[in-house]
């Protein structure tokens, strides 16, 4: 059973609309943001959460990051004690004027999600020249 | 320190209790989590017929460093989080994510063979599978009709 979920359960997590796939409870992922030069740089902790399962999206000047814990019971046992339960890492960030939506570059790594936003072009400063009439 | 009670069910009733409590927690708390005060990183206990596993949640934590201790019916966590960047010029909006030094113990239903330890680290999570010495494993006895 624990070996079947291992195998399917990111299939399953896929094909299967929102509105019926049974997820478990929601977390607020722990979250870091810093800005250096014209690169803003979003870190997310989403343990347990595989790559391929990690939902990114921007609609209406809100990202939203979304990542379903997919972490199988070890196989043969039975859990004695939990802090931890599986469960949706769920959180949406307002972007800026200053970003530009369209080139957002997510990797995800050791469970964690690293975005990378740029600034777009019209937010940089730009120096006009007076022309002479 | 991990309190609970193995009896012959090994079924405890608080379990679930402690685990709406840590989710709840986890719902309302603001992130802002410090990993020195022992507690991190949260973990899950899981046993088997002769062994135990614990899976702990450590996002970001690099393989190397992580520093794994054995001791009879003991098993400390250590290591080390690093920042993101360490670069001075940038401008934090949010810092959130657990960072440092950290060190946790647990105290394992059993005592478990050194020798049999194995960790492996898969998006986040460490598993760690610990068995019983060999010496300490239950043993069927056959009854001779004499």
């Amino acid at each position: 059973m624990a070996n079947e979920l291992k195998k399917t359960g990111g299939d399953v997590a896929r094909t299967e609309s929102e509105e019926t796939r049974d997820t478990g409870p929601t977390f607020r992922p722990a979250t870091d943001i810093f800005e250096k030069g014209d690169v803003v740089t979003v870190v997310i902790d989403m343990p347990g959460v595989t790559p391929d399962s990690v939902d990114v999206s921007v609609e209406n000047r809100s990202l939203t990051v979304r990542g379903t814990i997919n972490a199988p019971a070890p196989e043969g046992y039975r859990r004695i004690y939990a802090e931890y339960a599986p469960g949706t890492f769920e959180r949406a960030f307002s972007l800026p004027d200053t970003i530009d939506a369209g080139a957002i570059d997510a990797t995800h790594r050791d469970g964690v999600l690293m975005l990378t936003l740029k600034k777009s072009e019209a937010a940089k400063p730009k120096q006009i020249k007076v022309k002479a009439a | 320190m991990l309190n609970y009670e193995v009896s012959g069910a090994q079924w405890d009733p608080l379990a679930d209790l402690r685990q709406l409590q840590s989710q709840m927690n986890r719902m309302f708390d603001t992130g802002a989590r410090s990993s020195r005060d022992g507690n991190w990183p949260p973990v899950n206990m899981w046993l088997g017929d002769d062994s135990v596993v614990v899976s702990a949640e450590m996002p970001g934590v690099a393989q190397d460093d992580i520093d794994l201790t054995v001791r009879e019916n003991t098993l400390i966590i250590a290591g080390k989080r690093n920042p993101t960047t360490d670069d001075e010029d940038a401008a934090w909006h949010r810092r959130e994510r657990p960072l440092g030094e950290f060190s946790r113990s647990i105290r394992l239903p059993l005592r478990v063979d050194p020798d049999k330890v194995e960790a492996r680290a898969k998006n986040g999570i460490l598993e760690i599978e610990m068995g019983r010495p060999d010496a300490e494993r239950p043993r069927k006895i056959k009854v001779k009709a004499s």
